[in-house]
């Protein structure tokens, strides 16, 4: 499937070059315009401060009609992330819109570092320990930020 | 009651109901349902929605959506609407229309003003005119197309399309859609799926379950049950199952289903590795540890041997071992009855299988192989196609007679014995052996060498189909004839 680039992604793909977004850094594949390296910092004032964070993402064939492929590369202790990466953002399933864009994605995955969302786990383990001992959660996810996001 | 109606079929096991032995024999005169073909479905939607409309004068899309908003139940949706007094709007608003008094057209066209330069936001072309609802969301009519495109043939989504801007609500009309998709199939599939949700939502309809038949059935009561298909499939409205008659109750059928998953590797499980606690029955496994045993059901916290299973206290201080090693008489019968009771499950579920398997089988392997033997004759023996018809005829009658016995074997099961279960199972025996012997006739192996053999083979075959196919209305004859006189009675309750 060799199809010509989409002016969106070209258009989306030069603006996260011009306009740099605060805390993201998105770099395209040169072999391949729809798969971008991306690393977001750990959003100040949460656990995960101090931290930088690989994430891929991939734009299917069929985006903006569906929504990108995200997945955390970095090993992170959140309850909406799980062991493989997968990230659980309504944004990213059922909510999507064309109208969304790569940057709305990326922002939304910052916010969501910041601001996990108890109320819709995806690492049960995770949303349990944050429930039961916050305090103890937020010192193992900055734990793991010393050991696996540097 | 029903007298005469070959299609009704009461919930009740005691309301009356006319027999349905004549089925095969007399032409339905009076029909309780109608088959309607995909196609016919949205002109009868329409008809029904212009029926409602009558109050309204509206859009029939909009009444559409105001009818599947209140499930297709059209008082309900009259009652609202004269409660908020004839204020439409309100009611668009519940469900989720932009409604558009002052003009036909659902959606608008101007220059994007999501952008300054007239681009649309989706694809990044410049200078796009673009479309978009009231909710003032444009975009490029291209992108709107590839937008429904999607819903409509990847995500089955017709009905609650929604605006593509984010966590925009609005719900798109069907004229905006009809003149923005193109291709005929998008077109097709749409209203395949707008006919969908009719049917889903509205009770007295339901599709024939024969995968790729898209026929769907209207029942004019709720009591109908038992549909022919014009595809040929007989099914029951019921419950959306092939027809399982002479099982009358789809509550008994769900119930058999659920068992035959229960019953399977989670009860030999618990036979292998657990004892019931003597005194609550709780099934118990012991994971280590010594012999004296304390229920863990709370309410029980009985104290046991776990060898001999009696109460604990008279072992005293050895419960390292017990000595009585000598079976408990109660606890022999208990077992037994145990496992009697899974034999006996086993002895109708083995035949229910049985029957149900070698329909499969039959409708797979022995079709082809009487289609083959049917071409054979006619090649050979110059005989025409529909003299050729007896032998597929025949293997009708057999597919008929699988179907009736499996599910008997399910009514068998639950029914309490009495003189008339006795008479049942005469039938159903004399049935089984001959369904057993029709079987074989179709399934040997050799062809008709001349005309002779022919008329040989056509003989047995008509008179072993028609016997089968009198016992197999005998067999249901007198099952329904027990369901209306209260004769039989369920083991289990219902």
């Amino acid at each position: 499937m060799a199809s010509e680039l989409p002016r969106r992604i070209i258009k989306e793909t030069m603006r996260l070059q011009s306009e740099q977004i605060d805390g993201i850094k998105a770099v395209v594949n040169e072999s391949n315009a729809r798969h971008f390296h991306v690393i977001i910092d750990g959003p100040g004032g949460s656990p995960y401060e101090g931290g930088k964070f690989k994430l891929e993402l991939f734009l299917p064939e069929e985006y903006p009609m569906s929504a990108p492929k995200v997945r955390l590369l970095t090993k992170i202790y959140h309850p909406n992330i799980d062991k493989l990466g997968r990230i659980c953002l309504d944004i990213l399933k059922e909510k999507w819109s064309p109208a969304l864009q790569i940057r709305t994605v990326l922002l939304s995955i910052q916010a969501l570092l910041s601001k996990p969302n108890h109320e819709d786990p995806l690492a049960n383990d995770v949303a349990e320990h944050w429930k039961k001992d916050e305090m103890g959660a937020i010192a193992t996810a900055k734990d793991w930020v010393r050991k696996y996001a540097q | 009651m029903f007298s005469d109606c070959d299609d009704d079929y009461s919930f009740d096991d005691d309301l009356e109901y006319g027999s349905n032995s004549e089925t095969s024999e007399t032409p339905q005169i009076e029909r309780k349902y109608n088959i309607v073909a995909a196609c016919d479905v949205i002109s009868e939607m329409n008809k029904y929605i212009d029926r409602v409309n009558e109050i309204f004068k509206i859009k029939r899309s909009l009444v559409r959506r105001l009818l599947v908003h209140f499930k297709w139940n059209p008082e309900r949706l009259i009652e609202k609407y004269y409660e908020s007094q004839d204020d439409c709007e309100g009611l668009f608003k519940e469900a989720g229309i932009v409604y558009i008094p002052e003009s036909d057209e659902s959606f608008k066209r101007q220059i994007s003003r999501n952008s300054s330069d007239g681009t649309c936001l989706i694809c990044y072309a410049p200078n796009s005119e673009t479309i978009g609802m009231l909710c003032k969301h444009y975009f490029c009519k291209s992108c709107w197309n590839i937008y429904f495109t999607t819903q409509i043939m990847d995500n089955g989504i017709a009905e609650n399309i929604q605006c593509m801007e984010t966590d925009c609500s609005t719900f798109v009309s069907e004229n905006f859609v009809l003149s923005t998709i193109s291709g005929e199939d998008v077109q097709t599939r749409y209203h395949q799926l707008i006919a969908g949700s009719y049917i889903s939502s509205n009770l007295m309809y339901k599709w024939c379950p024969r995968p790729g038949c898209g026929n769907c059935a209207e029942v004019l009561s709720l009591d109908v049950k038992h549909i022919v298909c014009s595809c040929g499939m007989e099914w029951c409205f019921g419950c959306g199952e092939p027809d399982h008659l002479p099982l009358e109750s789809c509550q008994i059928l769900k119930k058999w289903k659920q068992k035959a998953i229960d019953e399977s590797e989670t009860n030999k499980w618990l036979v292998i590795n657990t004892k019931e606690c003597p005194k609550c029955s709780a099934a118990i496994e012991k994971l280590g540890g010594c012999n004296h045993m304390i229920c863990n059901n709370l309410n029980c916290s009985f104290e046991f041997c776990w060898i001999c299973l009696g109460e604990w206290a008279p072992h005293g201080s050895e419960w390292f071992s017990c000595n009585k090693y000598v079976e408990d008489e109660e606890h022999v019968a208990m077992l037994s009855k145990e496992r009697k009771a899974m034999e006996r499950y086993h002895h109708y579920y083995d035949r229910y299988w049985t029957h149900k398997r070698s329909r499969e089988l039959e409708q797979g392997d022995l079709v082809m192989f009487v289609q083959t033997k049917s071409q054979y004759i006619q090649d050979r023996l110059n005989v025409t196609w529909i003299e050729a018809q007896f032998l597929k005829e025949a293997l009708n009658v057999l597919t008929k007679c699988r179907t009736m016995l499996q599910y008997s074997y399910i009514l068998a099961y639950y029914l309490v014995r009495s003189p008339q279960t006795v008479i049942f199972e005469e039938n159903q025996k004399d049935l089984e052996h001959n369904t057993e012997l029709l079987s074989g006739l179709l399934d040997n192996q050799n062809f008709p060498r001349d005309e002779k053999e022919l008329l040989e083979l056509k003989m047995k075959l008509n008179d072993r189909a028609a016997y089968c196919e009198k016992r197999r209305i005998v067999l249901m004859k007198d099952v329904q004839s027990g369901y209306e006189k209260g004769i039989w009675k369920y083991r289990t309750v219902f």
